[in-house]
């Protein structure tokens, strides 16, 4: 077994080496060109996973990090400037060295670069390889058309192995600046991979709004990290951050506050919150597979992920936290709002997507209100199984386009249960997680996030009763979720059978290679988050090991939340869920409103809100007006002045040539006209020296 | 000249006996310049004669002063006239051969006037020179150059309005700045002034003619007096026992006057008016007085001739630069002496430029061969 | 009442000066514009003898006479000159010459058109004398 410390290196190395082999040599190998990357994604599952049994073991009395520096590796701490000290800190034992390797060096600003891995990201990098290595293997089926290979394959894998890369860089790192360097490299893998078919212009421009708007987010998320920065005594290490910033509450918490609030925005465009989602369900434009990977399983929750790995400071300051939850609360009710009359599959799982990120922040944002280790674990474990599930949905939704010949539109097919019967089964499993029928995994996390808003509402210092407004928004958005979760499975697989003509001769089910996976998500969705906390609650207690979570707790002196289940908020919640999917039965499993064009018969008393939620509430026409047209109103102007530039120069080179033009015609050829012209010239000095010029 | 007319006070009144020539003189030039549309040839001329005549008017009586009726004011109004006439005709010709000829008679006019200007060699090497060689080769040249295609260059001219403005407008410039330089310098206009001043009563007329300026700057009376007498050559000094009496006194007289007059105008006071008029008067008839010396040409310095001497007495050019208008009547000798003395070298290089021009003349115009490069 | 004085034969000599300027730049025959320029020429002697005669030496003329010597060296040259031009354009026409000017002005050329040629008179035409003219051939009742 290698030394720790170079285990934590496989981890983002092993897919970052399948990448550069796939690039180099995919050309001699086919279809198996993703082998490299599939391989690079297992192994690095397995160092995963070891990495997490290995934080186990040692972290059964004080919690422990596992660090990764540089080669050569001691065994003293390190001091904020990333030079080894002999300060005791406290529980963390640092299992890293002398000598680590610095990324940037610049006096007050230095940037180590060293991994480490706590039980929170132990948990993110088991949720990222495990899932990322089963949508590679169906993507393997699904980039396969028919025979022959999409004419990107290689570059497809690459980028994929690129942003397991990115990703797994992004919650291994120990400092901010390393973090924001993975968080930037998902970003581009994003757009890069949404962008994939650049040849049609809505991929290209999804792929751009998709990048401008989270690095509208982005701006605010390095703001905030300088501002932490510099008043932190120029630490960037996350530790080192976290115990100089719990002086600042007290100091300046305008300051805290401020870049809380500015790392917030950064949070925000990645996990596609109010109003920075706009970008997600268009980013459904990439292939489907990359829609599972990044946009509802990993690099959405990165977001997520940053805000509980900072929860030592977000829970200091309330106000923030209940801005977390409102934003939280809004984003899930308006996507579920949306996602409700939409008619494209992929785009009602984009929503979903959006709605169920707005429920683990409405998690975390009640961090301060009560017990910060509920509050992450809820988020957390609402991440780990919408991870599961919103995968299985959207590799169901990729297998049914696969065999669609690419239509995703449900209006034009309906009944598909006779003919993909894998995947009804999968789309079926992950749309009862969803909805968070009872006893499933979605059930259990929505569950733990219900109790804790109500948990803050009744125990919150500040603010309770917007906690518990808030929890009602969430119970509202459980019912919606429901319901249009299962408009989509009637819809889909339900009804006559249509089919569209793209489908081909007989559209059949998906190959082995891509219904495995499909498979093992689905009965990860199913089983996964029962199995992780209520029958053994070992999620949880993984989870409360985490340094950030002992040090929220040190600080918070809050009262632990007892882990009992609260019976009557789990019947109704599963109450309202199950009405969700009976009304969505009754409307829709008979198909009588799946005929073509059936929408336009919807009732006209929902008129006014059906087109509103039709119409995704018009929030990218207000984008468009606030900021775009302003932009392209300012690049206009910006235009008209380099022009205005470019004709200044370009009058001082005209006004010698005019001048000229003007002049050469005085050389004509003709003595008579220049002896006049000298005679001119003469007598016009000489009558004026004569005539005029007198003493 | 030119400078020393810029330097002179403008006339007071309009000239009309030099713009009634220049205007006419346009206008017969304009109508006659030869047109492809055809020309009034009966209204140019008509004009044309009119110009003449103005003109003849301004060199009779506008160029300082009536003209006395001798013999040599007839010649040289005839000559003038006739030149100026058929210089006239000679650029608005439209066939070249009549041009040529109409110079000759330009040429044959303007030796005349060289004739009257004493300059008898002068006369007869312009009309072997010119009317001999130059103009029989350009006639030979228009015989030998006859035009093949039909044009009418000789039918038109380039820009008529532009060349006879501009011609005349530096003939009005000259024209001006000679007559300004001659009432200047004129001692008649001079005396003429001072006898206004003379008879006048009022101080303020007095000023005027003068010309008083102003304090501490002398008036402009003074300062023609001053070259008055530069241009009469008066000695600054007179010296007793080298010039003519009667030359001596009317030099002293003069010098006096000039400087009382000088510093009463200074003084510029209406109570000194009788002294002015006292000043004034003398000053005229000295004025006069030696103008008449000059022009009689008899000699202010006395000078004792040696029995030896070649010519007749020269004056002194030291102290007299205006010396009386006599050319040696040995016209001949006199260039040859001046010419092979004071002008040798001019004489050498105006004979190697003779012998170039000539080589010139033969390289470019000989026969080419067909096909060389000119 | 005054005598022939220098204005006066300056006033003249400026006369000729000037109207051989104004024939130099308008017409457009070279032998004109030639004479022209000698009769500047003519002037300016003119000028040169009264100055000599006003100052009463002999530099005027002298001058005068260095002036007859250039004009016919002048004469020569030009002419030879003429008869080149002449040669290369069978024209004595000034305006031919317009190489010289700037490559993208046009040339110049005549506004008014050359006068229309006065169409022959049709002379009749007498048949060789001692032949019969052809007529018709008329009987006579």
């Amino acid at each position: 077994m290698p030394e720790p410390s170079v285990l934590l290196w496989y981890i983002p190395g092993l897919p970052l080496l399948g990448a550069i082999v796939c690039l180099l040599f995919g050309k001699y190998l086919g279809r198996c060109a993703a082998l490299p990357v599939i391989l690079g994604a297992v192994l690095s599952f397995a160092a995963s996973v070891s990495t997490a049994i290995e934080v186990q073991t040692r972290g059964v009395a004080p919690p422990v990090a596992i660090s990764a520096g540089g080669p050569g590796a001691g065994a003293a701490p390190i001091d904020r400037k990333g030079r080894v000290t002999t300060e005791d800190r406290g529980p963390t034992v640092v299992v890293g060295g002398s000598g680590t390797l610095t990324w940037i060096d610049l006096g007050d600003f230095q940037v180590p670069l060293v991994l480490s891995a706590d039980p929170l990201t132990c948990i993110m990098l088991i949720v990222i390889t495990f899932i990322g290595t089963w949508i590679f293997v169906f993507a393997v089926g699904y980039m396969d058309h028919h025979g022959h290979l999409d004419p990107g394959y290689i570059r497809f894998f690459a980028l994929v192995g690129l942003f397991l890369t990115a990703m797994t860089l992004l919650v291994l790192a120990d400092n901010f600046i390393l973090m924001f360097a993975g968080w930037e490299g998902v970003g581009v893998c994003s757009y890069l991979l949404v962008g994939y078919w650049y040849y049609k212009p809505a991929a290209a421009a999804a792929a751009r709004k998709a990048f401008l708007v989270t690095r509208l987010g982005d701006v605010g998320l390095i703001l905030g990290i300088m501002l932490l920065w510099s008043a932190t005594d120029y630490s960037l290490t996350f530790d080192a951050v976290f115990d100089r910033a719990q002086a600042l509450a007290t100091t300046r918490p305008g300051l805290l506050t401020a870049s809380l609030l500015l790392i917030l925005c950064g949070c925000f465009g990645k996990s596609a919150q109010f109003p920075l989602y706009v970008w997600l369900p268009d980013a459904m434009e990439g292939p489907t597979p990359v829609s599972a990977l990044i946009h509802a399983a990993t690099m959405v929750t990165a977001g997520v992920y940053l805000i509980a790995r900072c929860i030592p400071i977000f829970a200091l300051v309330p106000e923030v936290q209940i801005f977390i939850t409102l934003t939280g609360g809004v984003t899930a009710l308006i996507a579920a709002f949306i996602a409700l009359t939409q008619t494209d599959l992929k785009r009602v799982l984009a929503y979903s997507t959006v709605s169920q990120l707005g429920y683990m922040f409405m998690a975390l944002g009640t961090a301060g209100a009560i017990s910060p280790t509920f509050a992450v674990t809820a988020a957390v474990f609402h991440l780990f199984t919408h991870a599961f599930f919103k995968a299985v949905l959207f590799l169901s939704a990729g297998s049914v386009m696969h065999s669609m010949g690419d239509v995703i539109d449900m209006r034009r097919f309906s009944g598909l249960r006779k003919v993909l019967p894998i995947t009804h089964l999968t789309f079926l499993a992950g749309s009862l997680a969803l909805a968070g029928l009872p006893l499933l995994s979605g059930f259990w996390s929505k569950d733990m996030i219900l109790e804790a808003l109500l948990k803050s509402g009744e125990d919150a210092p500040k603010f309770a009763k917007l906690y518990w407004f808030v929890f009602g928004v969430a119970i509202l958005t459980a019912g919606m979720t429901a319901f249009y979760t299962f408009r989509a499975y009637f819809r889909t697989f339900w009804g006559p059978k249509r089919l569209p003509e793209e489908a081909g001769d007989h559209p059949h089910e998906s190959p082995l290679v891509m219904t495995l996976p499909l498979l093992v998500l689905g009965a990860g969705a199913l089983v996964a988050g029962a199995v992780a906390e209520p029958i053994t609650g070992f999620f949880g207690h993984f989870l409360e090991k985490s340094t950030v979570l002992q040090a929220a707790e040190a600080r918070s002196k809050l009262p632990a939340i007892d882990h009992a289940l609260n019976w009557s908020l789990a019947i109704g919640s599963s109450l309202v869920a199950l009405a969700g999917v009976l009304l969505a039965a009754f409307m829709y499993a008979s198909g009588a409103r799946n005929a073509p064009l059936a929408d336009g018969a919807v009732p006209k008393a929902r008129g006014r809100f059906y087109y509103l939620s039709l119409n995704k509430l018009y929030v990218d026409e207000m984008f468009t007006v606030l900021f775009v047209k302003p932009l392209t109103g300012l690049a206009w102007a910006a235009r008209a002045a380099e022009n205005l530039v470019y004709d200044l120069v370009r009058l001082v080179s005209f006004v010698p040539k005019f001048v000229g033009s003007v002049l050469a015609p005085m050389q004509n050829g003709l003595v008579q006209f220049y002896a006049l012209s000298m005679m001119v010239g003469v007598v016009a000095l000489v009558s004026y020296l004569v005539l005029f010029a007198s003493r | 000249m030119i400078l020393y007319a810029a330097s002179l006070e403008p006339a007071e009144r309009t000239n009309w006996e030099l713009f009634v020539p220049l205007l006419l003189g346009i206008m017969s030039i304009l109508y006659l310049l030869p047109r492809p549309s055809g020309r009034s040839l009966r209204l140019g001329s008509l004009l044309g004669v009119l110009a003449v005549g103005a003109f003849g008017y301004l060199l009779v009586a506008g160029m300082g002063g009536l003209l006395e009726p001798n013999p040599e004011t007839v010649l040289f109004t005839a000559f003038s006239l006739l030149a100026i006439t058929f210089a006239a005709m000679m650029i608005t010709q439209i066939n070249p051969a009549h041009s040529a000829i109409c110079f000759a008679v330009v040429v044959l006019s303007v030796c005349g006037l060289f004739l009257l200007n004493a300059a008898p060699f002068l006369m007869a090497a312009t009309v072997i020179i010119y009317g001999g060689a130059i103009i029989v080769t350009f006639l030979f040249v228009i015989m030998l150059s006859q035009q093949y295609s039909q044009s009418d260059a000789n039918n038109r001219s380039r820009e008529p309005f532009g060349s006879a403005a501009v011609g005349f407008i530096l003939l009005g410039t000259l024209l001006v700045g000679v007559q300004r330089v001659h009432t200047h310098t004129s001692i008649d206009t001079l005396v003429a002034d001072l006898n206004a001043i003379a008879a006048s009563e009022d101080y303020a007329e007095v000023a005027k003619i003068a010309g008083v300026r102003g304090k501490d700057v002398d008036s402009r009376l003074v300062v023609r007096l001053r070259d008055a007498s530069k241009h009469l050559g008066l000695p600054a000094t007179p010296d007793k026992t080298r010039l003519v009496p009667a030359y001596f006194e009317e030099v002293t007289t003069f010098q006096e006057r000039e400087l009382s007059l000088k510093t009463d105008l200074l003084d510029n006071k209406p109570t000194l008016l009788k002294e002015i008029r006292d000043d004034a008067r003398e000053l005229a008839s000295t004025l006069a007085t030696l103008k008449a010396m000059k022009q009689s040409g008899e000699p202010a310095v006395r000078v004792t001739l040696s029995e030896h001497s070649v010519a007749k007495p020269v004056p002194d050019r030291d102290r007299s630069p205006y010396p009386p208008r006599q050319l040696p009547a040995a016209n001949v000798s006199a260039l040859g002496r001046s010419l092979f003395t004071d002008h040798l070298l001019a004489v050498e290089l105006a004979g190697t430029l003779l012998l170039v021009a000539t080589i010139g003349a033969i390289l470019i115009a000989g026969r080419r061969e067909r096909g060389t490069v000119s | 009442m005054t005598t022939v004085g220098l204005p006066h034969y300056l006033a003249v000599g400026a006369a000729l000066f000037c109207i051989g300027a104004i024939g130099f730049l308008s017409r457009r025959n070279l032998i004109l514009m030639f004479l022209s320029a000698e009769m500047m020429l003519q002037g300016v002697a003119l000028n040169m003898v009264a100055f000599s005669r006003h100052y009463g030496n002999m530099h005027g003329q002298i001058f005068t006479m260095f002036l007859i010597a250039v004009a016919a060296c002048e004469a020569g040259i030009a002419l030879a000159l003429i008869i080149s031009l002449y040669r290369r354009s069978r024209s004595l026409d000034i305006s031919v010459w317009q190489d010289l000017r700037e490559p993208d002005t046009a040339p110049m050329t005549d506004l008014e058109p050359l006068p229309k040629p006065e169409p022959e008179e049709d002379m009749p035409r007498l048949p060789v004398a001692g032949r019969e003219p052809a007529h018709e051939e008329t009987y006579y009742a």
